[in-house]
């Protein structure tokens, strides 16, 4: 299962106070570079359920473990992220809080 | 001690930029002292170990509440191809930490976290300096022109 390179936003680069922004908010799995729908395929397709088996089938997860929660939230069905203050955001990578792009 | 999800979160998101700035500096460093500028070599050497001590306390911080350090989240390492853009990356970097820290520090007041308020006040105060001696560099580019600030940026060589 390849992981689909998740895309900057080009209005982010012009939008984002902090220019040239990033992608850190992008990947579920920064150690190995894993999109967050990459896992959702996984645990969508019935061929994962727990965390081992997600990082067996993807390698998401098979790093410094921070992803795991993330993880875990999407097999419950839920986003990656909670949607917090200093989640980071997808188009710029800034925190949530300082994130001024639209619809942030 | 078990922390504040947000907290954590907060305390993260300072820590990717923390190590993005180590080396983000570190090969401004070293690409200075390639071009014989050994004296903002030194400054930008400097700032690389500086944000390797902010990590360490964030990271300390992280685990301390039963965090698990994002160890792997990086933003995008600028990497100028002239001396003046490298202090305008370096500019763009701090003001994103400091942002990010004061953010911090208004969700630590929230969630009645005083630590980790005490520690994102101390980063923002770190990130205002470099800031600060960044606008100063400016300043000087624009006073005595490029030519003669970069004469002042060769310094002596480490070796020496």
């Amino acid at each position: 299962m390849s992981s689909a390179a998740p895309v900057l936003s080009p209005s982010a680069l012009t939008i984002c106070r902090f220019a040239p922004g990033s992608d850190a908010g992008a990947w579920l799995c920064h150690c190995a570079k894993v999109a967050e729908a990459v896992v959702i395929d996984a645990v969508q397709s019935g061929l994962a359920s727990t965390v081992g088996e997600v990082t067996a089938l993807t390698e998401a997860g098979s790093g410094c473990r921070a992803c795991h929660c993330r993880i875990q939230r999407v097999l419950a069905g839920l986003p990656a992220v909670c949607g917090g203050r200093f989640d980071l955001c997808n188009s710029c990578g800034c925190a949530n809080a300082v994130c001024r792009c639209a619809g942030c | 001690m078990k922390g504040n999800p947000e907290i954590i979160n907060a305390l993260n998101a300072g820590l990717t930029i923390e190590l993005t700035a180590i080396n983000q500096y570190f090969i401004c460093a070293k690409m200075c002292s390639n071009w014989g500028l050994n004296r903002l070599a030194k400054h930008f050497y400097d700032e690389s170990i500086e944000e390797m001590k902010h990590a360490e306390e964030v990271i300390d911080r992280i685990l301390y509440l039963d965090g698990v350090p994002e160890i792997a989240r990086y933003d995008k390492i600028l990497v100028g191809d002239n001396p003046e853009q490298q202090i305008r990356d370096s500019h763009t970097l701090e003001s994103k930490g400091v942002a990010t820290y004061n953010a911090g520090v208004k969700a630590c007041l929230d969630l009645g976290d005083s630590g980790s308020r005490d520690l994102m006040e101390r980063m923002v105060v770190e990130s205002e300096t470099s800031i600060d001696w960044a606008e100063t560099q400016f300043d000087l580019i624009r006073l005595v022109g490029i030519e003669k600030y970069l004469a002042q940026q060769i310094g002596e060589s480490a070796a020496a």
